[in-house]
């Protein structure tokens, strides 16, 4: 392969264009059922290179999310196949209706991801800070714990608590309800 | 029953108990509600990652590179989300921006006076115009006419010298920016740069370091360590690009946002001590050793923290790892003059290689290889005497042993004359003329030949000590096989040719101070070097008189195995053999 600046021909810029417009809706599938982040990062970016290399032969057919969520299924399995656990948490049949889930609220996705954008600014700084802890560090419940030297269960409350108002603050900010029985 | 969303919670916390799991996994197989707010939920959580992670937050750092890494991390991590002052990258300097700012700002308060003025005159014309009749009107048409197109023409002119002036200070600003000085040069040793460099201010544009190190000092405060071979291009005061080689950086925190590009990848700094090497057809490996950086491009990018290594490939892929599983590949400080043997670009140290080193001082003196199936590889020399004795001798469990910590090296082999035994490469080279051993061997293969008898101490061959990093040896007390891989080698270095391989070897003379004369006089040793099998040297050196002798063999660019062997025929204790100063020789190759 030449170096990448060569090989920005127009075919992999549209599929680049692609994969940003299914992007959030794959990562939150994959992110969803791969808990590790580091593992989960693996995975999407494997759905991407698939992605990239296969698009030209998707052909007309423009029904992009069914698709690539298609192609992330079959790469989580690899890698549930690959961990090689006992016992799995989503059989083939919960991982089908996941995905389901997954296709049926992709129009929704650049909507929370733009509310959320916004609700995440008016967290006082210590949820905002805990979430930064779990999110950008990548610590668990046991690490944040032992960092800031609060119990597991404040941790844990706290963290269920902030992700619960910016779920909130997104549903009203989408006017979308999430349950719906 | 436990509530939905706290099941949710607690899945994403991985805090479900045994039973909570069955729960979860019953309402995700039968509860169609239960599964669309598990994605409601998990598209929440991936995007709350993004904003932690990728790049939202940035947008609101203008200035600073937008790429999906997200927020440079702060040092202490306590401190708020808010976001920083804002971090400048690019040239062109404030100073700059602020002299084009007030001269167009004159400019346009000049042209404003002047419609001004022009209002002013039209007001004027504007109270009779009211009062007067339609004929009046007509008659002072071709008057106004006129004025509104001296107005325009007013306007125009000004735009033009508003333009003008911003052409004239652009052009201006990007002369000065092309003779900016962006970093100065600083230390360097044995270094030999293609075209010869007379003042320490660098400016941008592009340098090739053909031998030795040299340490660059960017504006910004980046210290880069540049290791030959190396092409790099400077690029701003903070940012640079890599075409091939390997470089360390010292990034402080005013400089956060240090950039190096290199035909693979981006690397992006987040505060930290980073290095980095690539090459045209190896690709690009990032090693962290404090602090974040963040590799990749727009369409995929991951941050490696502090002891991971990022390795980018062909495709693009970026694999982390811990770098525990790596090879020392970066010298991190510039070495003492005179303290070292090896100059990258000229002379490679194959000890410094055994050692777990990229063969230019970054391996680990007294680090041994022991060719015995049953225990790790790769220990120190301390580690292997401690095992327990077996008559003093210890017997190889089996053949060939790959290295795969250590990709310089192929892999050790006890040598013997059994089919087994003399397998010498991964690909199955095998050493023809191999003498009966006995298969046993006493030390292993050592980063720096040290013996003991009745108290540890270095090798000598000639009168000369081995013992410091200056003065490199392995220790191969027989009968112990080595073969280096010289395409791997070849392969961490960009337009370089492996031209030679040199050492001086022979049985250490302090075996002569042994009081023992019987055991002195009777050990022998046989010194073999093959290159893809083939002998290319062989020596029987005894100890009565004590006998060294020098190696020098040509290597071709197409010789991939090179492999060390000492064989005796005798017991193998104070078999007390050496390669002191084992070299290989390198030269440029055009590009």
């Amino acid at each position: 392969m030449k170096p990448k600046k060569l090989k920005t021909n127009t075919n992999k810029r549209r599929s680049i264009t692609s994969w940003i417009e299914v992007q959030t809706t794959v990562s939150a599938y994959v992110r969803s059922v791969i808990l590790n982040y580091h593992d989960s990062e693996d995975v999407i970016q494997n759905i991407a290179m698939v992605f990239v290399d296969k698009f030209e032969h998707l052909g007309s057919s423009r029904d992009l999310i069914p698709w690539v969520l298609k192609v992330a299924r079959y790469e989580v399995a690899n890698y549930f196949r690959a961990q090689n656990r006992e016992k799995k948490l989503f059989d083939e049949k919960a991982m089908q209706r996941i995905e389901h889930a997954y296709q049926s609220i992709h129009p929704e996705a650049e909507g929370v991801k733009a509310a959320l954008h916004e609700c995440i600014k008016k967290l006082h700084d210590r949820p905002r800070n805990m979430l930064k802890l779990r999110y950008f560090k990548d610590m668990g419940i046991g690490d944040i714990s032992r960092h800031l030297g609060i119990s597991k269960n404040a941790i844990y409350v706290m963290l269920c608590r902030a992700r619960e108002a910016l779920a909130n603050c997104v549903q009203r900010k989408t006017n979308i309800q999430w349950k719906t029985s | 029953m436990t509530d939905p969303q706290q099941l949710i919670h607690l899945y994403l916390e991985n805090q479900l108990t045994p039973k909570q799991a069955q729960e979860f996994q019953n309402c995700i197989k039968e509860d169609g509600a239960f599964v669309r707010l598990f994605a409601h939920y998990g598209l929440l959580n991936s995007c709350i990652r993004n904003e932690f992670v990728e790049n939202n937050l940035l947008a609101s750092l203008s200035g600073y590179p937008v790429t999906q890494c997200g927020v440079p991390p702060q040092p202490e991590d306590t401190g708020q989300m808010a976001s920083r002052p804002i971090l400048t990258l690019e040239e062109p300097a404030p100073r700059h921006i602020h002299e084009i700012e007030s001269y167009a700002k004159t400019q346009l308060e000049k042209f404003l006076a002047e419609q001004e003025k022009a209002a002013r005159i039209n007001q004027n014309m504007r109270r009779p115009f009211i009062t007067v009749d339609w004929k009046a009107t007509l008659q002072a048409l071709p008057q106004r006419l006129d004025r509104m197109l001296t107005m325009t023409r007013r306007m125009a002119i000004a735009a033009s010298i508003v333009i003008a002036a911003l052409l004239v200070v652009g052009l201006g600003i990007n002369y000065v920016l092309s003779m900016q000085v962006v970093a100065t040069l600083g230390d360097s040793s044995h270094a030999v740069w293609r075209v010869p460099r007379q003042e320490p201010q660098l400016r941008r544009g592009s340098m090739t370091l053909e031998e030795g190190y040299a340490q660059l000092t960017f504006k910004q405060g980046t210290q880069v360590l540049i290791q030959a071979p190396c092409t790099f291009e400077l690029q701003s005061s903070n940012k640079m690009a890599l075409e091939n080689g390997s470089m360390t950086a010292n990034v402080p925190s005013q400089a956060v946002g240090f950039t190096v590009k290199t035909p693979w990848t981006t690397v992006i700094d987040y505060g930290t001590e980073f290095g980095l090497s690539t090459g045209q057809t190896n690709c690009t490996e990032v090693h962290v050793f404090k602090g974040n950086v963040c590799v990749g491009d727009a369409t995929s990018s991951r941050v490696a923290t502090e002891g991971q290594a990022a390795h980018v490939d062909q495709a693009g892929r970026i694999g982390l790892k811990s770098l525990d599983d790596c090879l020392n590949l970066f010298v991190r400080h510039m070495p003492k003059a005179g303290s070292c043997f090896s100059i990258p670009g000229k002379r490679l140290d194959l000890a410094d290689v055994v050692g777990g080193g990229n063969g230019f001082g970054t391996g680990v003196l007294g680090r041994a290889l022991d060719p015995s199936k049953d225990s790790t590889s790769f220990s120190f020399r301390a580690a292997i005497l401690r095992r327990p004795f077996n008559k003093g001798v210890y017997r190889a469990a089996s053949g060939f042993i790959g290295i795969e910590k250590l990709p310089f090296i192929d892999g050790i082999f006890v040598p013997d004359r059994s089919e087994q035994s003399t397998i010498i490469s991964s690909t199955g080279l095998v050493f023809q003329d191999c003498p009966d051993t006995h298969g046993t061997y006493y030390d292993g293969i050592v980063c720096g030949a040290v013996f003991d008898d009745r108290k540890v101490h270095a090798g000598r061959l000639a009168g000369h000590r081995y013992e410091t990093p200056e003065q490199p040896s392995i220790g191969t007390c027989a009968n112990v096989g080595i073969t280096f891989d010289l395409d791997s080698i070849r392969a961490s270095m960009s337009n370089v040719l492996i031209s030679r391989f040199r050492a001086h070897c022979g049985i250490s003379e302090t075996l002569a101070d042994m009081h023992d004369e019987q055991i002195y006089a009777q050990v022998k040793v046989t010194f073999w070097v093959l290159v893809d099998g083939r002998i290319e040297y062989f020596r029987e050196l005894g100890t009565d008189p004590c006998e060294s002798d020098q190696i020098n063999i040509p290597l071709n660019p197409s010789d991939r195995f090179l492999t060390l062997i000492t064989t005796t025929h005798q017991e193998n204790l104070y078999c007390w053999s050496m390669f002191a100063e084992p070299e290989l020789e390198l030269e440029h190759k055009d590009p």
